[in-house]
């Protein structure tokens, strides 16, 4: 069992830790003051005469393997502009633009499906009837998919819009709803063949990417 | 005429911009990794390996920040894979015990001065090479960021993970230190600074 000597003990809790040189005591305020971020006028002046001298320029066959190793790197000139490896005066691309562009591809695609999918709920007529169209062309309509057939055909429409506020479908591109509602003018005959003039609502959802700084 | 006259070779925008980039800011980085490495090859080695992890995290859209931000990424990177080399070589030295191998490297070194000698004395290129190779790597390491890399001391504190008024201090030992070995010849008028 070990037993520790307390003659000891006083003695060390008699020595006192050594106080700070000058230099050092110099260097903790300055520090605190935060002027030790400040050069002075000598300090400066040296800096300025060892900055004459300039670094060697770099081994050429680095700089090529360096040049190598950059490959078809695009060079960032700011946060909006890229150049890119193409020899051509339109290289300078934004890139947002080419962004802009994917999603207006991907706007249209969604449009047209959701207006293939409004045209499945137009009531569709006998899948033989003949359409008079302009110049009095006949052609053969194709047969569409209803629930309840009927001999309607559509004849005019007119469309409100609605904005239905942005969504965001993923974590960068906002995209704003639009609500379009149309109204579709057919006209019908009866069992005895009388035109009946009917309005029907088609409703349409259009989905925007939506501009951001 | 019987030359056949090459047309001007077309290079892209990318390409030009990337070299006028390097001609400003590789000598500077090169020098760094000089005084990292205390070799001229292994300094190729790092500056190369640093510029190509910068590259591969721009191409993966990685890299956080726009150009402002390479040169404190490179600074860090030459720094960090200095280390690592480091550590690898003093295990292959121990191994190897290669005293001559340091020797020929150092007049290699002799041949390669870190500074270009144009216009100036070269007796007072000389004295401050030396004087500069001779200070302890903390303080030599954030002069040469600060007067040639034109780095902040803020910047210098986070390339070498340290605050920024300890950047200033060593900053400040290691000019005073220049200072010193400097002084003899100075007084003797043989330098110009």
């Amino acid at each position: 069992m070990s037993r520790i000597p307390t003659i000891t003990e006083q003695e060390l809790s008699h020595l006192q830790p050594t106080g700070l040189d000058e230099d050092f005591l110099a260097r903790l305020t300055a520090c605190a003051e935060g002027s030790d971020v400040k050069l002075s006028e000598d300090e400066i002046a040296f800096e300025v005469s060892l900055r004459a001298l300039r670094p060697r320029a770099i081994p050429g066959s680095l700089q090529n393997s360096l040049i190598t190793a950059l490959g078809d790197t695009p060079f960032a000139v700011n946060e909006k502009i890229l150049l890119f490896h193409k020899s051509s005066a339109a290289a300078v691309i934004p890139s947002k633009k080419r962004k802009t562009f994917r999603f207006n591809v991907a706007a249209a695609a969604a449009v047209a499906l959701l207006g293939s999918l409004a045209a499945l709920m137009v009531p569709a007529g006998n899948p033989n009837s003949q359409i008079v169209e302009e110049g009095d062309m006949p052609r053969f309509a194709p047969a569409p998919i209803t629930s309840a057939p009927s001999q309607i055909a559509p004849a005019s429409f007119g469309s409100q819009t609605r904005d239905e506020g942005v969504i965001w479908r993923d974590k960068t591109q906002p995209h704003r709803v639009l609500r379009r509602v149309f109204m579709e003018q057919v006209m019908t005959q009866d069992a005895n063949g009388r035109s009946v003039t009917e309005q029907l609502p088609r409703l349409e959802y259009l989905i925007i990417p939506e501009k951001i700084d | 005429m019987t030359a056949i006259e090459k047309a001007p070779t077309k290079i892209s925008p990318a390409a030009a911009a990337w070299r006028e980039w390097l001609a400003e800011h590789a000598p500077k980085l090169f020098l760094f990794a000089r005084n990292q490495t205390r070799s001229h090859e292994d300094a190729q080695d790092v500056l190369q390996d640093a510029i190509v992890k910068l590259v591969e995290k721009i191409r993966c859209g990685e890299f956080v920040g726009g150009q402002e931000a390479w040169l404190p990424y490179l600074y860090a990177t030459i720094r960090r894979l200095a280390i690592d080399l480091s550590r690898k070589d003093d295990r292959r030295k121990r191994r190897e015990d290669n005293v001559s191998a340091d020797l020929e490297a150092g007049q290699f070194e002799a041949f390669h001065p870190w500074f270009d000698n144009e216009g100036g004395d070269e007796e007072t290129r000389s004295q401050l090479e030396e004087a500069l190779k001779s200070l302890p790597e903390k303080f030599s390491e954030v002069i040469i960021m600060k007067i040639w890399g034109e780095r902040t001391f803020a910047e210098i504190g986070d390339a070498l993970g340290i605050s920024q008024n300890t950047a200033a201090s060593r900053y400040r030992y290691g000019l005073e230190a220049l200072k010193r070995e400097l002084g003899t010849a100075r007084r003797r008028g043989d330098l110009s600074i």
